[in-house]
């Protein structure tokens, strides 16, 4: 258009407020009852009446085998725990039984048995860099290592009708279990010198883990599985993968350094190793917030976050009627596509 | 969810189109009445004044209640519900224009035409007390004034007056980008205010 326009918001006020004033025209109260009646008609039979008739057929079947079938998944799963814990009770009396023929032992033998288990490098003064490189082995290990009490603990449910000794007393001689103990590998023997030399004071917890470390080490592949679902993510290579298990490992270097007889040089470099991995440890945890990021920022992507939420808990009306509360409150917010998507019905 | 009942214990407003919409395609026949009267009057009015047939327009009113109710079951929330009904009012409009061929509606033209002539209304540019009550009888014209209007200008305006809907849902609504939803919108106001200009 070539005529020069000439925005006036206060005429522009005037036309609107002019045209709303004199365009009041509805419908015919016919014309109302007719499309009023179709549409009571039309809900009388429900939403999605086919659907629901559908569903009343299908319904009823389709539940009771749901349950059945979510009932045997869980005794198979029952009783498989239950066999699998006491599989773990008899390792742990043949087990603790070894140990305590250990114990019996001259009391000597003890510092041999650290230096069996690869800990006889410690005896010289190691290289920092060496010892940093020994705690992320003893870190990386001991992630694992955490775990098997739980299944352990959870093998000892009263469904396994099994209970996992934890005798309070040889608790301290068990950490020499992995010094004696068939089962070889890294996992074994790295907390088991560590545990030996600490005849230091140890916290109750740690020595309760120390105790049971080598039952699960032995534990079956099944329950390891089991435990690798509530388990967190595996760590990844590198110092951060290190981290969560960071205060671990000083925890246990700490008594290695405690004992009289260990030599004090080795103590201040167990214990400068651990502190550098607690420093990794914030710093790996740093990154990994910066890496994160905040996820949601304005409330309006944190409104469509509880949205997802609702969709993803399968909650579609809520989530429905949350977007609808959401268009009303951001008229121009574009809803995302995968919001829109995920709330469409399937045809 | 509240029931029935609580809708029409007055709470109407405190529920959304969105919302209500959503009820009724769970079944609240009741939801359904309220947005009915929410909209009925825009909706007649809009194809009321594009067609400028009460009998049509009402026979394409009834039309697209009826699509919005078998459509019931498949309503999620995309954007505004209003965008939602005047896009099934303008798809159904459209549908009517085209199917009608060469009769007097296709004349309304649907694209937007550059050079529309200005409108015409009565001129007295005096400027006396007894010329402002003439001009106060010649805004009662407005009604008339908005159905001169091109047809994509008169339908932006009257979704923006009729549906309450901004810049953006009238371009969803209408199916085009949103500058040329709102050059429609600025040309209407441009062309009522020119044929009103002496009596506002």
């Amino acid at each position: 258009m070539s005529e020069a326009r000439n925005d006036d918001p206060r005429r522009d006020g005037e036309i609107s407020a002019a045209y709303r004033t004199r365009s009041a025209e509805t419908p015919p109260a016919g014309l109302d009852a007719r499309i009023l009646a179709a549409a009571h008609r039309a809900a009388g039979g429900r939403p999605g009446g086919r659907k629901h008739r559908w569903s009343r057929w299908i319904d009823a079947p389709f539940a009771t085998a749901a349950v059945v079938l979510v009932s045997a998944t869980l005794i198979v799963l029952m009783r498989e725990e239950g066999m699998l814990g006491q599989r773990a009770a008899k390792e742990a009396k043949r087990a603790s039984a070894t140990q305590e023929r250990a114990v019996q032992a001259p009391v000597p033998a003890a510092p041999p048995a650290v230096i069996e288990n690869g800990a006889a490098d410690m005896s010289r003064p190691a290289a920092p860099a060496e010892v940093r490189a020994r705690a992320e082995e003893e870190t990386g290990a001991s992630a694992p290592q955490r775990e098997p009490p739980a299944a352990a603990n959870a093998s000892s449910s009263p469904k396994g009708g099994t209970a996992v000794p934890a005798p309070p007393e040889p608790q301290r001689h068990d950490a020499l279990a992995p010094a004696t103990a068939p089962i070889p590998g890294e996992r074994a023997q790295a907390p088991g010198g560590v545990s030996v030399e600490g005849s230091g004071p140890m916290p109750p917890l740690e020595k309760r883990e120390a105790a049971l470390e080598p039952f699960p080490a032995e534990a079956p592949a099944a329950a390891a599985t089991i435990r690798q679902q509530a388990a967190p993510p595996a760590a990844t290579p590198g110092r951060a993968a290190v981290m969560p298990s960071a205060p671990d490992a000083s925890l246990r270097a700490a008594p290695a350094g405690a004992p009289p007889r260990a030599a004090a040089p080795r103590s201040a470099e167990v214990q400068a190793p651990a502190a550098d991995v607690e420093e990794a440890g914030t710093a790996g945890k740093l990154a990994r917030e910066k890496t994160a990021g905040p996820a949601v920022q304005t409330p309006e992507e944190r409104w469509l976050a509880e949205i997802r939420e609702l969709v993803r808990a399968g909650k579609f009306t809520d989530a429905q009627l949350s977007l609808a509360r959401f268009v009303r409150a951001y008229p121009d917010y574009r809803v995302p596509a995968d919001i829109i998507d995920a709330l469409k019905p399937a045809d | 969810m509240p029931t029935s009942a609580t809708l029409h214990a007055g709470m109407d407003e405190s529920f959304s189109d969105e919302e209500l919409m959503l009820r009724y395609g769970a079944g609240d026949a009741a939801a359904f009445d309220i947005l009915y009267a929410r909209h009925k009057g825009g909706v007649y009015r809009y194809l009321l004044r594009q067609l400028r047939e009460p009998a049509l327009a009402e026979e394409l009113f009834q039309d697209v209640w009826l699509r919005l109710v078998n459509a019931r079951d498949r309503y999620t929330v995309q954007a505004r519900f209003a965008t939602w009904l005047y896009r099934i009012a303008h798809n159904r409009l459209v549908d009517h224009v085209r199917r009608r061929g060469n009769h007097e509606v296709v004349s309304l033209g649907w694209n937007d035409a550059e050079e529309d002539p200005p409108l015409q209304i009565a001129d007295d540019p005096a400027r006396t007390p007894e010329a402002r009550q003439w001009a106060g009888q010649q805004l009662e014209r407005i009604v008339e004034l908005v159905e001169a209007l091109p047809p994509a200008q008169r339908e932006a305006f009257l979704l923006h007056h009729e549906a309450d809907l901004g810049v953006d849902a009238i371009a969803e609504a209408t199916g085009v980008n949103r500058e040329t939803a709102k050059s429609r919108l600025r040309y209407a106001f441009d062309k009522l205010r020119r044929g009103l200009e002496d009596y506002l």
